[in-house]
């Protein structure tokens, strides 16, 4: 059976250096992904503004105190590149900043009596990202209030999903890497499965006096290289935009990984035995793959959005889908957390499903195997 | 593990004198909302050691749903296929191992050469001995050494073809399935395809050839089975078919179709009449027959003057006559 598997292995990957178009599908489509989308995630951190502070005094002061000194574990909130009132107007106007935060001429004496307010001017089409700098100047004149009256303050008491706040970035971009692991195993075992079908040569595999095993575990074994490929791509892009700690992923983020790449094999082996061509395979492996990407990678965005319907439904769906836990392991695992409470459960279910959809390939493998009129 | 056995193991295994039989064997497919389709309606025939048997039909009659049947990738729905003595369905991998198929398309990989194709295919079929001495072997006799290491995407159709009977051969079967095995190849490749096939029967392997090409039925068949919608119409050897329909045929040509139809109806009470554009052919019972038709002609009786007759002549039923004559005119979908 090892010298069928090693046969197989060898032709697949001699085939694949040939076709650059696999290779680019493959391997470079997710490499791309994950560089548009780390410097999507970057420009949303360090937020660029103009201040246009026409106010002096204490009250002023503390305002501009607290703006410099915001932050969150992806760094500083703001990056102000002028106090000066002239220059913040002109650069606002000639559209070198999206933002204009003007502290009026009367704001330390209307501060000094309760009352502080403060203009925000915004090239807004009310996506969140602009939503956010709202959100960010509220919470530096709540501070302010904080300041004054502590007894005011609201008491926020959060239910962390990790026992320690993780920066957005690694966070992100570990759902990035999920993404890599899911399309690329997806992709590459739907294409190398279809492929025997397009090039009209299944029959010569399924006419060989062997089980189906060679078949599955060899076809396996290069989209492990493959993938393994397209994850250190996207991986080492991650380490240049995102500054992704990849020491870090160490032996505790690597069954988690193996049990993504496992079902991602196990869902591109379902593509591409039941479609038996690669061009739909591709989209749809792409597709399924974003599905995963925002339900499971990217959860803490859904759940800001899931208020009801469809997508409340969806977004409580990810509770019991074990992709959502197999990456929130990797992220723990990163950060030396304990293991995520839901890993166990999600441990099994994840068994379970390989072997559904691992099952579910032979027996289409197997009914498909009539080759009536030719192929 | 073996992937070729002996001429004794293999009558071990079997026990039985045909290497290929099928006895009364059916199948039939539930298309849903449709209705039932006979892919392969009560076929019967059993092939013996050494023989080349040829399975001759239009499209669509069921040839390669016959060769899926033989090498288990189908099960009968009635009757029985027995292969060195087993049921192919039920004990794929024994039969798979003594039995090679040469399919319809071509089935290799166009990136590779024809020695890595070859290679991958010895190695999945777990080929023993000395695989690239084999792979030489099987290259030398199909006559594509010189381009080994060409990509197959570069070669001919034929050297196609040529190559995937290299490949069939590489695990050195008893039996082999060839499955319209020039389809689409020139005539120097057909004849060295011909000639390697003949001298693996003459060797003692045993042979299913399906084609549609009457040609290569007559060159290469040493028996013959027409089938047509699944069915078996007529079973024996070139000869024996031949004596099965008229033998003597008068080929007349006349100088329309209008006046061809004219004669074609007045001569309607001969033994086999057809026609096809302005040439009428006339089935006769013997040579004498030939020169009364022809009296007959002469004399202006059967619809047509005598000037009217281009060309006759006298020609013997061929195997294309004998298929015609057992499975109509009408094309085929």
């Amino acid at each position: 059976m090892f010298r069928a598997i090693r046969a197989l292995v060898r032709k697949d990957l001699v085939m694949t250096l040939r076709s650059p178009v696999f290779l680019v599908i493959s391997i470079l489509v997710p490499a791309l992904f994950a560089l548009l989308y780390s410097l999507i995630v970057q420009a949303a951190t360090t937020v660029p503004i103009v201040v246009a502070r026409d106010s002096q005094g204490v009250y002023s002061d503390q305002f501009m105190q607290i703006m410099r000194s915001m932050k969150s574990e992806d760094g500083k909130a703001w990056l102000i590149k002028t106090e000066d009132p002239e220059r913040a107007a002109e650069m606002y106007r000639d559209g070198d900043t999206i933002g204009l935060v003007r502290i009026p001429a009367g704001f330390d004496t209307a501060a000094a009596a309760g009352r502080a307010e403060v203009n925000l001017q915004l090239e807004n089409i009310n996506s969140d990202i602009t939503k956010n700098f709202e959100l960010r100047i509220e919470h530096i004149i709540r501070e302010m209030s904080v300041a004054s009256s502590p007894s005011a303050a609201v008491v926020i008491q959060e239910n962390p999903r990790f026992s320690k706040d993780m920066s957005f970035q690694r966070y992100m971009g570990t759902g990035l890497l999920m993404f890599t692991i899911l399309y690329a195993a997806m992709v590459n075992t739907g294409n190398l499965v279809a492929r025997e079908w397009e090039d009209r040569t299944a029959k010569g595999i399924v006419l060989a006096p062997r089980s189906f095993t060679p078949f599955i575990v060899g076809k396996w074994a290069v989209t492990s290289v493959q993938t393994l490929l397209s994850t250190a791509l996207v991986a080492g892009t991650l380490a240049l935009t995102l500054d992704y700690p990849l020491s870090r992923l160490g032996p505790g983020t690597w069954l988690p990984m193996l049990a993504l790449f496992f079902y991602g094999a196990a869902l591109g082996m379902l593509l591409g035995v039941a479609l038996r061509r690669s061009l739909p395979v591709v989209p749809l492996a792409a597709v399924l793959t974003l599905v995963h990407f925002l339900l499971c990678g990217f959860e803490s965005y859904l759940r800001g959005y899931a208020h009801g319907g469809l997508v409340e439904a969806l977004w409580l769906s990810t509770r019991y889908w074990p992709v959502a836990s197999m990456t929130d392991q990797i992220r723990a695992a990163m950060e030396g957390l304990p293991l995520v409470a839901t890993l166990p459960g999600a441990a099994g279910w994840m068994a379970a499903l390989v072997a559904v959809l691992v099952t579910s390939s032979v027996w289409f493998l197997r009914s498909r195997l009539t080759f009536t009129q030719g192929q | 593990m073996t992937t070729m056995a002996d001429p004794a193991s293999l009558r071990d295994l079997t026990g039985h004198d045909s290497v290929i039989e099928l006895d009364r064997v059916s199948v039939r497919f539930h298309r849903r909302g449709k209705e039932e389709f006979v892919a392969v309606r009560e076929l019967s025939f059993a092939i013996p050691r050494g023989q080349i048997f040829c399975l001759l039909g239009p499209n669509g009659s069921g040839k390669t749903t016959t060769i899926n049947l033989i090498c288990g990738l189908r099960k009968p729905t009635d009757g029985q296929v027995r292969v060195f003595g087993q049921e192919p369905h039920k004990e794929r991998k024994t039969v798979l191992r003594n039995l090679a198929v040469m399919p319809q398309e071509t089935a290799l990989y166009d990136s590779l050469n024809a020695r890595e194709n070859l290679l991958f295919h010895g190695n999945y079929y777990g080929v023993s001995g000395d695989l690239k001495a084999q792979v030489g072997e099987v290259l030398k006799l199909v006559q594509l050494t010189d381009r080994q290491n060409d990509r197959v995407g570069t070669y001919s159709g034929g050297m196609q073809r040529r190559l995937t009977l290299a490949r069939a051969l590489l695990t050195k079967p008893q039996a082999l399935l060839l499955d319209e095995p020039t389809l689409g190849v020139d005539v120097q490749s057909r004849q060295a395809i011909w000639d390697r096939v003949r001298e693996l029967a003459d060797g003692g392997m045993s042979v299913l050839l399906s084609t549609n090409y009457m040609e290569e039925a007559e060159t290469l068949a040493d028996r013959i089975l027409i089938i047509d919608r699944g069915a078996a119409v007529a079973e024996g050897t070139l000869a024996e078919l031949k004596a099965k329909v008229t033998a003597l045929r008068l080929v007349l040509r006349f100088a329309s179709p209008d006046v061809a139809q004219a004669a074609e109806h007045a001569m309607s009470a001969l033994h086999r009449v057809t026609r096809d554009d302005q040439v009428v052919t006339v089935g006769l019972e013997g040579s004498p027959q030939a020169l009364e038709v022809l009296a007959a002609l002469q004399q202006g009786r059967f619809g047509a003057q005598p000037r009217q007759i281009e060309s006759f002549e006298l020609k013997d039923a061929n195997l294309q006559d004998v298929f015609l004559e057992f499975t109509g005119r009408s094309l085929r979908n």
